[in-house]
């Protein structure tokens, strides 16, 4: 595997780990705010175990955040820029992006259906929303990259 | 200037009315809420606001119609691979990744501003549903608009 691979392989492994870390930070805030509101009998239970998952979430996002600066400086320091950054990876990442549009457009029309049945905070929303606007992109763009590599390997 | 050229702005035209309309519809019934909400009874606004609901829910309704009766004429003139070249579906990429960076804006805004001011679900849901239906919208015709020869 040449350096190029091997840049891109774990440039890959900290955006599939940010990804994860980022659905169980904000998820556990999710879940807090959909147990405080849909079953307040389980509130103390649900905030006591949220606040520990939001603070380990807090610091894995922030130690995954320094992992991916490490590895850009990596990428710098190969001068390999321009070679990672190629009309591929442009083509997957407007990819990705146009998969995280529907994705939120989608989730509006649930969340408008859900608005009409149950009651919703706006952090329930406003949550949902900020966590499909970060998964839907990011795991498009994971996905797609491997099966590049996949394909090139 | 030739058939194809006059669907084009046509294209142009019927999109930028909808966009209005939308940001016109939607953006009455966001500043009802908003108003209920703070229960800030003006009557002159929500007079306003009434009468700008109505126009742009009846002039998205139109603009619905008519891009029907457009997309009815593209069929009849043979033009509809013309009409969605490369250009056009590379401006239509272009116009979504502006709203969905738009649709994040705001609701990144609106998850900060929730934690200083309570307001409903809905209010959240028709702000991001308005950033994410207008701004691609005005993207596409200010980017297909621009790739047009000058009339004049």
């Amino acid at each position: 595997m040449d350096d190029i691979s091997k840049l891109m392989r774990d440039q890959n492994r900290v955006m599939t780990a940010m990804g994860l870390i980022f659905a169980i930070w904000q998820g556990s805030t999710l879940a807090r705010e959909i147990t405080l509101s849909a079953a307040p009998q389980f509130g103390d239970t649900a905030i006591l175990y949220a606040d520990r998952v939001e603070t380990v979430g807090g610091v894995l996002w922030v130690l995954a955040t320094i992992a991916l600066l490490l590895v850009m400086r990596r990428v710098k320091r190969a001068r390999a820029q321009d070679v990672m950054r190629d009309e591929l990876f442009r083509h997957n990442q407007s990819l990705a992006m146009k998969v995280g549009f529907k994705a939120m457009i989608a989730l509006i029309v649930v969340l408008v259906g859900f608005e009409a049945f149950f009651e919703l905070t706006s952090g329930i929303a406003i949550r949902a929303m900020m966590l499909v606007a970060v998964l839907a992109p990011l795991t498009t763009f994971v996905i797609l990259s491997r099966d590049d590599s996949a394909v090139e390997a | 200037m030739d058939k194809i050229e006059k669907l084009q702005r046509n294209r142009n035209r019927l999109l930028g009315i909808a966009a209005i309309s939308f940001l016109l519809w939607q953006g009455a019934t966001l500043g009802i809420d908003i108003a209920g909400a703070a229960q800030w009874t003006h009557p002159i606004s929500t007079l306003v606001m009434q009468i700008s609901l109505i126009i742009g829910a009846v002039a998205w309704a139109g603009a619905m119609l008519m891009l029907v009766g457009y997309q009815r004429a593209v069929r009849q003139a043979g033009a509809c691979t013309v009409l969605r070249d490369e250009l056009f579906l590379r401006h239509r990429t272009v116009a979504i990744l502006y709203g969905f960076t738009g649709m994040v804006a705001v609701a990144a805004l609106l998850l900060a501003v929730s934690t200083f001011v309570e307001f409903s679900a809905e209010i959240a849901i028709r702000a991001v549903l308005i950033s994410g239906v207008f701004i691609p919208l005005v993207m596409l015709v200010r980017l297909e608009r621009k790739a047009l020869p000058d009339v004049s």
